[in-house]
């Protein structure tokens, strides 16, 4: 609906025109002149057009206030098309990304409290990830930019422990030609990589730590020959835990003894018991109290991480015996079994078993191709069966999970020829990583959970989410107790945001002793994974917000142009001007 | 002063004043020049960007000062108009002097005649206008300045380069005595057969010949009380005392390194840096033989001679070489051997660091018959002192064949020969297959056929013999041989014995060496459990067995003895075929051939097994099969081990290196030097064994000292951390626990997950 804005009263212009029209239309009607009829019609367009540049007259439009933010690496010709959609939209761009025709200048990310029902869509490599936080409603529509060419992903294998091999896995985007990258370690070069193609091009490094601590191992990616980049590579190695295991046999062999000695030289506490008669067992405790094992009881079980029984001393095992393991498994005790029978009760064994021709067995580790006698049976291969030894005749030595607990087989024999022959690294390659998988898992009073993807930067927050058993909990940053809040709905899951402090190595520690690392890198470094983080994390959340709120909009008052009713009144006046010449 | 030289003079005038002004520009010039030095020194100022200001800014002065006085443009009117100006005198009228007399009228000329006079008077008074003395005294001060400031600021580029200069001495190996050590003077005495001469260098890390005596010769800046020497094999010598020198030696046979200490006289002690001693080996004779196969036959209608060549050198020089020669005759037990040491013919006298000899070894003359073998070697000995190094070749082998009937006998007693019955049985088989063909037409085709049969059958038996040694058993073969031929006849129980056990050094019997005790032994006697065990497969003592059943371990023969049984027995398959074909003409070079390959199996397997006896501890009667297990108790063993983890101050070391690697800024407290001093300690001995580790050595004394920049102490941390890592070594990986931490929820879904699998 058409409204006037008028520069003096309506009814006085009104009035005056009114008056002034009919006195024009009188004049012309009297003047002996052609074109009459034109004439009283331009006097009255004239009329009209005077009408126009005084009354102002004008229209409401409802017109959306929907804001496009800009934020780095946005292409133009995403913005054109947005604008196209939505050509009232208004731009508003991150001061690190260039300005758009139009577009202002976001000064404070604190702004997006006052801005966040309007925003629309952000375009680009996305808002950082302190921001998004401070943004409710996170229905926006997110049109990512790609990531910068270079290393986008990089992640380790968790957890770390020396003298075994760790692995860094990575995605390379448009590697350039002749690229490799270089894992560097303290003592030099552990590992490279070639790559070749482009696209996203996965690589994994591997590494062997000496020793316990933390560690900056650097990245570097040569291309031709030339360094490119080098990033640092926080590394923390733990030290392995020691496990208390017990040895159940009717009589001693040489695999048990020498896997015994293997392992009481590195510390672990073991108990071993031997049959000498119905009721003897001769007893060997190494790095442990002597503690009496007459009888598979649920608390020595309890007290256990892996039980390592032999498939005769299993079948052996009295109803009492036998449904204490069962329930110590169920609770997280690890059981490996050695040379199962078929006689075993299938929940304490739960494989199925092959048949095969040959007592031997081919296998490779550490590139070494190693010929072993092996049982003549395998495991078949089953989605929830965990291989740590197979070749193609099928799983030599694996788990499975039952409960909390897992059940390990053992198929290899007389692998105590490899220590013999001086190959202890071979040996441990066989033995250590089924203990590992299988011993019972350690339990703290809480878990530290640090969410943030590395790279974290000074100043920028971290997120930490804390398991705890008790309700008694408190956090530690750099031996400075921290706020904790609890979930609203999970009991003992509580949460906690911190601000990253200089670079280097920090730690989060509970009061159980329980302590996690964390590394702030300086700015700039591991750029691209940076940005892709960024970028997954603006993809997760957008769309994501509180649905149902209403788009505004605004109703605006437009005016029509006075330059028309000028022309109008010029083209009248003129035509009016010109006709008793013509 | 004639009318005519006056202009000349003004000329001259002028001419002077030119070069005074300029030398004056040039002076003014120089001194802003060291004025800008001056300033580049106390703003620490680029010195190459310093000069270039410098020499800008000067050639601006000076060149302005020339335009501003306008030196170019002086002529000699205007040198004129200045003496008017300033000598009164001269009435205005000294322009005169310069024109032309023609040009003149009268009265200009006569003034020009008084103007000319009165020049002449002024002529040595005229003074030039210039500021030279005050531009030199500027100059002067200028200069002062620059030196003043100079000997008290601290330049930072000095410093640079003198870390350059560090960087490039590091990279030349120049070594940097410490303050107080003036001068050190080495001299180096090789042992006297290696004809080398005596040495003197002032370098401190030595190279030396083994054996070599070496004299240090230490001259200290100022007095000291006392200075001694420390070895890297914890040894120390003490210096003594010559006029201002300090004096000591010894020799070396080992690589190591030393450190030069001195007792100042505030009563500190002061070591240099680690210094290293090479010892070059003096190693063996390298003998190279030419032309001379490793194993060579020879039958009687050979050339029955040897020619041996061989190229012996030594790093320092030859003593002695020659052949030694074994002769062996006989087999089985009468085998016999006779060693010979043969010179070399060519050269008469073995002597020089390299040396072609050569001998013609005639093998009749050392006495080789047919079915002997000469096995021989070349020995050279070095001039080393006191104990010569002596090194041999390989030993080569000259066998002359024996084409004649084998004779060997078989004892009972330690040696055992388990050949030649069955090398008779094969012969035995050829002569009656020869026999038979003989007697062919004598008899009739059923008898040869028979018989031919009956000889094919030997032949089985025999290969089936053969096939025990290989660990081929067959059962049928081992049973019929009770009924067959006289030849076997005289088998008694003991040789229808497993062999193997008869024979073989067989490991890890039950209790073989008492380790059980009695009890258990009695109760579980050998034999029993041998024969009357039904549940022999569930033997649980099977598993400590060194049981020879695969084919490929049980036989006691080395390889190429078995290749050739093997290939026996192949060749006797083709016998026995033809012999069951009634073909023994077909069969006969198949027997001659496995006879041939018998025979040379025995000459190759001179061996002698030893026949190991089992004594049985006795057993008690009384208590045996009694069924008590009243004197049974568990038995319980305890015992610990202490972890010893290997280099831990190195580890310890690391992890504090990297701590500050990360933080560049602190320094290093008290307990960080200890550690370095611990893992110094540490690297001492890996340094012993590689001498490499030296340099960081002097890198952990120099942490240890604490006298570093941050950047140099980051540098040098940087360095360590790499050569500690290396030094650590790769341990076999141990296992761990994976950690969790179990919220009531983890454990309710997991108790569901295993419901729903159940069902």
């Amino acid at each position: 609906m058409v409204e006037f804005n008028p520069i003096v009263s309506v009814w006085i212009v009104v009035a005056v025109l009114v008056i002034s029209t009919s006195v024009l239309l009188w004049i012309e009607w009297k003047r002996a002149l052609r074109y009459s009829a034109l004439r009283l019609t331009a006097v009255v367009l004239l009329t009209l057009a005077l009408a126009g540049l005084f009354l102002k007259p004008g229209y409401y439009s409802s017109q959306s206030n929907e804001i496009i933010l800009l934020t780095p690496g946005y292409q133009p010709a995403v913005v054109d098309s947005l604008l196209r959609q939505n050509p009232s939209a208004k731009l508003i761009h991150l001061q690190q990304a260039k300005p758009y025709r139009n577009s202002e200048l976001l000064e404070s990310y604190s702004k997006f409290h006052f801005l966040q029902n309007e925003l629309c869509c952000v375009v680009g490599q996305g808002l950082p990830i302190h921001a998004l936080d401070s943004i409710k409603k996170k229905d926006f529509v997110f049109i990512a930019s790609e990531p910068p060419d270079g290393i986008i992903e990089i992640a380790l294998s968790q957890p770390i422990y020396p003298h075994q091999d760790n692995f860094v896995n990575g995605v390379f985007k448009n590697p350039p030609p002749e690229t490799w990258v270089l894992l560097e370690g303290p003592g030099g070069v552990e590992d490279s990589v070639f790559l070749e193609g482009s696209g996203h091009r996965p690589f994994k490094l591997s590494f062997k730590p000496k020793q316990e601590g933390r560690f900056l191992y650097s990245v570097r990616t040569k291309t031709k020959g030339t360094v490119v980049y080098v990033e640092k590579l926080p590394i923390y190695v733990q030290h392995p835990d020691t496990l208390s295991i017990l040895f159940v046999q009717d009589y001693p062999t040489f695999e048990m003894q020498y896997l015994k000695n293997f392992l009481s030289k590195q510390h672990h506490k073991l108990t071993l018991r031997y049959r000498l008669s119905q009721s003897m067992y001769r007893f060997e405790y190494a790095n442990t109290g002597s503690r009496p094992v007459n009888n598979l009881s649920p608390e020595i079980l309890d007290q256990l991480d892996v039980l390592v029984i032999d498939g005769e001393s299993l079948q052996r095992l009295s109803r009492s015996e036998a449904a204490a393991v069962n329930e110590s498994i169920n609770k997280g005790l690890g059981i490996l079994v050695l040379s199962p029978t078929n006689r075993i009760d299938n929940a304490l064994f739960p494989f199925a078993q092959l048949v095969v021709k040959t007592d031997t067995a081919v296998i490779t580790i550490n590139n070494k191709s190693l010929n072993l006698p092996a049982l003549a049976q395998r495991v078949k291969k089953e989605p929830d069966v965990v291989s740590i030894t197979e070749n193609q005749s099928g799983l030599l030595s694996g788990h499975r999970y039952k409960g909390f607990g897992k059940v390990g087989f053992q198929f290899l024999k007389e692998t105590y020829r490899l220590t013999l022959s001086g190959d202890s690294i071979a040996y441990s390659h066989l033995w250590m990583p089924m203990l590992n998988g299988i011993s019972r898992a350690k339990t703290y009073d809480g878990k530290i959970i640090i969410e943030n993807s590395p790279p974290v930067y000074p100043d920028n927050p971290v997120s930490v989410k804390l398991i705890s058993r008790d309700d008694d909990v408190q956090l530690d940053v750099d031996s400075i107790s921290w706020p904790l809040q609890e979930d609203v709905f999970i009991d003992n899951v509580w949460s906690a945001k911190l601000w990253a402090g200089e670079p280097g190595w920090h730690s989060l520690a509970i009061a159980s002793g329980n302590a996690e690392f964390y590394y702030v890198s300086a700015p700039g470094e591991w750029q691209s994974v940076a940005i892709n983080n960024q970028i997954t994390a603006n993809m997760r959340v957008s769309g994501s917000g509180v649905e149902g709120g209403d788009k505004q909009e605004d109703l605006v008052r437009k005016e029509f142009n006075p330059l028309i009713f000028f022309l109008l009144f010029l083209l009248s006046a003129g035509f009016l001007w010109l006709v008793p010449k013509l | 002063m004639k009318a005519i030289d006056a202009p000349n003079y003004i000329k001259r005038m002028r001419h002077r004043y030119l070069w005074l002004r300029l030398g004056e520009s040039v002076l003014w010039a120089g001194a802003t020049m060291l004025l800008i030095f001056s300033a580049g020194l106390v703003l620490s100022l680029n010195i190459e960007w310093t000069i270039f200001t410098a020499t800008s800014i000067g050639m601006l002065v000076f060149t302005g000062h020339c335009l501003v006085l306008g030196i170019f443009s002086v002529s000699d009117n205007r040198l004129t108009h200045f003496i008017n100006q300033h000598y009164p005198q001269l009435e205005d009228s000294a322009d005169l002097l310069l024109a032309q007399e023609m040009d003149l009228t009268p009265l200009q000329q006569l003034q020009r005649q008084i103007v000319l006079a009165r020049f002449e008077e002024l002529s040595g008074q005229i003074r030039l206008p210039h500021k030279l003395i005050q531009a030199s005294f500027t100059l002067v001060m200028a200069a002062f300045l620059y030196v003043g400031l100079s000997s008290f600021v601290d330049r930072k580029d000095a410093s640079i380069n003198n870390q350059t200069i560090k960087a490039v001495r590091e990279e030349q190996l120049v070594t940097e005595f410490p303050a107080s050590i003036d001068k050190v003077t080495i001299s180096i005495v090789p042992p006297s057969y290696t004809n080398l001469s005596k040495r003197v260098v002032t370098e401190v890390n030595l190279e030396v010949v083994e054996g070599s005596q070496v004299q240090w010769n230490i001259k200290f800046s100022r007095n000291v009380q006392s200075a001694f020497l420390l070895f890297s094999d914890n040894d120390s010598i003490m210096l003594k005392q010559v006029n201002n020198d300090y004096v000591g030696g010894r020799y070396f046979n080992r690589s190591g390194f030393y450190q030069i200490g001195w007792v100042d006289t505030d009563e500190a002690v002061k070591y240099s840096d680690y210094y290293k001693i090479d010892v070059a080996k003096d190693y063996p004779p390298v003998i190279t033989v030419n032309n001379v196969q490793q194993f060579v036959v020879l039958t009687q209608n050979d050339k029955l001679t040897v020619h041996v060549n061989a190229a012996v050198t030594d790093d320092y020089g030859l003593a002695e070489a020659h052949i030694i020669a074994t002769v062996s005759k006989g087999s089985g037990e009468s085998v016999k051997f006779r060693e010979e040491k043969l010179l070399f013919t060519v050269p008469e006298k073995i002597g020089g660091k390299k040396v072609n000899a050569s001998r013609l070894v005639e093998l009749k003359k050392l006495g080789l018959e047919p079915g002997d073998e000469l096995y021989y070697y070349i020995e050279a000995i070095d001039n080393r002192m006191p104990v010569p190094n002596r090194s041999r070749t390989d030993t080569y082998f000259v066998s002359l064949q024996d084409t004649t009937t084998d004779v060997s006998f078989s004892d009972s007693g330690l040696g055992v020969d388990l050949m030649p019955e069955y090398f008779r049985s094969q012969r035995q088989i050829i002569i009656d297959s020869e026999k038979l063909l003989a007697e062919r037409k004598k008899i009739s085709k059923q008898d040869f056929n028979s018989r031919s049969n009956e000889l094919g059958y030997d032949q089985k038996v025999l290969r089936l013999r053969y096939g025990q040694f290989l660990g081929e058993e067959f059962e049928s073969g081992i049973g019929i041989q009770q009924n067959f031929s006289a030849e076997d006849a005289d088998h008694d129980h003991d040789d229808e014995e497993n062999i193997a056990e008869k024979y073989g050094h067989v490991h890890d019997k039950e209790n073989e060496h008492n380790h059980v005790q009695t009890k258990v032994e009695t109760s579980q006697p050998k034999h029993q459990h041998d024969h009357n065990d039904p549940n022999k497969e569930e033997n649980p003592l099977d598993a400590f067995l060194h049981a020879h059943d695969s084919d490929e371990e049980a036989t006691f023969f080395v390889q190429s003895i078995k290749m050739k049984l093997k290939a026996a027995i192949t060749v006797m398959w083709d016998a026995e075929l033809h012999l069951r074909l009634y073909d023994p003409e077909k069969s006969l070079p198949f027997q001659y051939k496995a006879l041939n390959l018998l025979k040379e199996i025995s000459q190759d397997s001179r061996i002698y097994v030893h026949r190991v006896g089992f004594d049985p501890p006795p057993l008690k009667e009384e208590k045996r099969l009694t069924g008590d297990l009243s004197e049974l108790r568990n038995s319980i063993h305890q015992y610990e081990l202490i972890k010893q983890a290997s280099y831990p101050s190195i580890q310890a070391a690391l992890s504090v290196i990297q701590l500050k690697i990360d933080a560049p800024q602190s320094t290093l407290s008290q307990s960080d030097q200890q550690v370095f001093v611990k893992a110094g300690q540490e690297l001492s001995a890996v340094a012993l064994q590689n001498p490499k580790y030296i340099e960081q050595l002097s890198l952990v004394k120099a942490l240890a000292e604490n006298e570093l920049t941050a950047a140099e102490r980051k540098l040098i941390l940087m360095k360590l951390q790499k050569a500690f890592w290396e030094i650590l070594p790769l341990a076999p990986r141990t296992a761990g626990k994976e950690a969790s931490a179990r919220h009531s929820l983890d454990q309710q879904f997991i108790r569901n997950l295993e419901t729903l699998k159940n069902q």
